[in-house]
């Protein structure tokens, strides 16, 4: 089954990932009943696309409003190969289970 | 009669299992399934062999129940610690996502990305609970981690939306709280609630009809992770075998027989002398940890004054076990340890300095029966007075009532 791929998120962008209803009339990307926004003209398509076309666009906004008010930003990038590779280096992360942290 | 309010409590551990972690969760878990509709997610027990899957993949959730909440069990199946995390993070956003809950209470760093960004979505209370933070403690799991400083600030950085996202924190350790301070965090979003035992399966069971011959038996619980000591504690007891007026000693080391640290202690063993009057045993289920302190005359907590320990900080179970058991406590002089025992009356508490410090404690009380007895009476009666798992239990019941807005019922 197709998921939606739309962006969530504030702090780590990620798909949505929810059953797919349509797809976006502009760009094609698959988009779920949430993600999928009416275009005045007809037909849906995804917040990216109806930025572009609608720079007032209310839903498009919200993610830059939050950052713009009270909430601090967190600048998060998610873990990456080569943090990956730090992990890997040592013999602990071969075992089946991962440790459990904080021994008490 | 109205619904009760839902609580998610997330812990990055195997439960149960025969850790002090465990005994934690069992007991926090219990109390709140009470009073709350509790959903547990933890790492699954008998994880499947890990395939050369994605982070990205969702690890399979078996679902049950323990100790009256919803038991969800996580069995990530990356082969890497972090993706494990990370797999076992996605299941966090994936339970969030798709149930309503009340309270989010997260012990594990893991769970922060999840919990700070559905908050902000749902608005639901959370509680973080620290008992050891991974920017510290990874680095004895990992050692590489120690050149890698990048990677340690993305630690950072994600214990820094755990504090920041949480509407309260809660510590066991006075010294983890100072941490948090230091960390940032405002010290009146911090209750330290120190661990503890249940008196009803701790207990010093009944005296031996006849006194006991043999060696003295020295007994050390818990994981051999280099802030432990269990290296140090080795050392101490060759140099006590030595002492010309020795008794005959023992000691049983009883924890996971991780590969990691094992070898290099059974190295020393060796080289020390030590295989007769040394064992190493692999742990056993927590109803019979009981049966282990009885057994014992001495009762070892040698913890190194390490970052972990005296930075970060710790409170171990062990030691509430041991008290209850009224047993004769040698145990390192750090302040994590003496939150909880008192130098000359519940324990001999000895300096980190040099392990004949150590040595010294042993000989003393292995030479002296009715000075065993006498802080093992004296530790009894504090654990009984402070340490249980119902005080515990009641100052996160208390906790709770305050996040959800909820009066102390009154026949409390």
């Amino acid at each position: 089954m197709s998921k939606c791929q739309a962006k969530v998120g504030f702090l780590l962008l990620r798909p949505c990932g929810k059953t797919v209803e349509q797809n976006c009339q502009f760009c094609g990307k698959m988009l779920c009943a949430e993600h999928s926004l009416p275009v005045a003209e007809g037909g849906f398509a995804c917040a990216d696309c109806l930025k572009q076309r609608h720079p007032q666009a209310q839903q498009t906004d919200t993610r830059t409003r939050y950052f713009g008010t009270s909430y601090v930003p967190y600048y998060w990038n998610d873990w990456d190969e080569s943090d990956r590779s730090v992990f890997a280096q040592d013999r602990d992360s071969r075992e089946t289970s991962a440790p459990s942290t904080y021994d008490s | 009669m109205p619904q009760q309010p839902r609580v998610l409590y997330v812990c990055y551990d195997v439960i149960p299992a025969p850790k002090g972690a465990s005994t934690h969760v069992t007991s926090f878990v219990g109390a709140l399934a009470a009073a709350y509709e509790v959903t547990l997610v933890s790492l699954a027990a008998d994880p499947p062999p890990p395939t050369d899957t994605s982070p990205d993949t969702p690890a399979p959730v078996t679902a049950g129940t323990y100790h009256g909440a919803r038991h969800l069990q996580v069995a990530p199946t990356c082969p890497g610690f972090l993706d494990r995390a990370v797999q076992f993070r996605e299941a966090v956003w994936d339970r969030l996502a798709a149930e309503a809950f009340e309270v989010v209470h997260f012990r594990t760093m893991w769970a922060a990305l999840p919990v700070a960004e559905e908050k902000a979505r749902r608005g639901f209370s959370v509680l973080c609970e620290v008992n050891g933070v991974d920017s510290i403690e990874l680095k004895y799991h990992f050692p590489g981690l120690r050149s890698h400083p990048k990677v340690i600030d993305k630690l950072k950085r994600q214990e820094r939306l755990a504090f920041d996202c949480a509407d309260a924190l809660i510590t066991p350790s006075a010294v983890t709280a100072k941490y948090l301070t230091r960390r940032g965090v405002e010290a009146d979003r911090v209750t330290v609630i120190p661990n503890g035992v249940d008196l009803t399966v701790f207990s010093p069971g009944e005296p031996p009809s006849q006194p006991r011959s043999g060696p003295v038996r020295l007994l050390y619980i818990g994981t051999l992770a280099p802030w432990q000591g269990v290296d140090f504690l080795l050392e101490a007891l060759a140099l006590a075998l030595r002492a010309p007026d020795c008794p005959a000693l023992e000691l049983r080391i009883v924890g996971p027989l991780r590969r990691q640290w094992v070898k290099p202690l059974q190295k020393l063993v060796a080289r020390r002398g030590l295989e007769g009057c040394v064992e190493l045993q692999e742990p056993v289920p927590h109803g019979q940890v009981v049966g282990l302190i009885r057994e014992a005359d001495i009762c070892l907590a040698p913890l190194m004054p390490t970052e972990r320990n005296t930075v970060q900080g710790c409170n171990p179970v062990k030691l509430f076990e041991y008290m209850a058991c009224a047993k004769a406590i040698v145990a390192t002089r750090l302040p994590v340890t003496q939150e909880v025992l008192s130098d000359g009356e519940e324990a001999l508490l000895f300096s980190p300095s040099k392990p004949s410090r150590l040595t010294d404690c042993l000989l003393r009380l292995a030479a002296d029966e009715a000075l065993r007895a006498q802080l093992g009476a004296a530790a009894r009666e504090k654990v009984a007075k402070r340490f249980q798992w119902r005080h515990a239990n009641e100052a996160l019941l208390e906790v709770y009532r305050g996040l959800l807005g909820e009066e102390r019922r009154m026949e409390d």
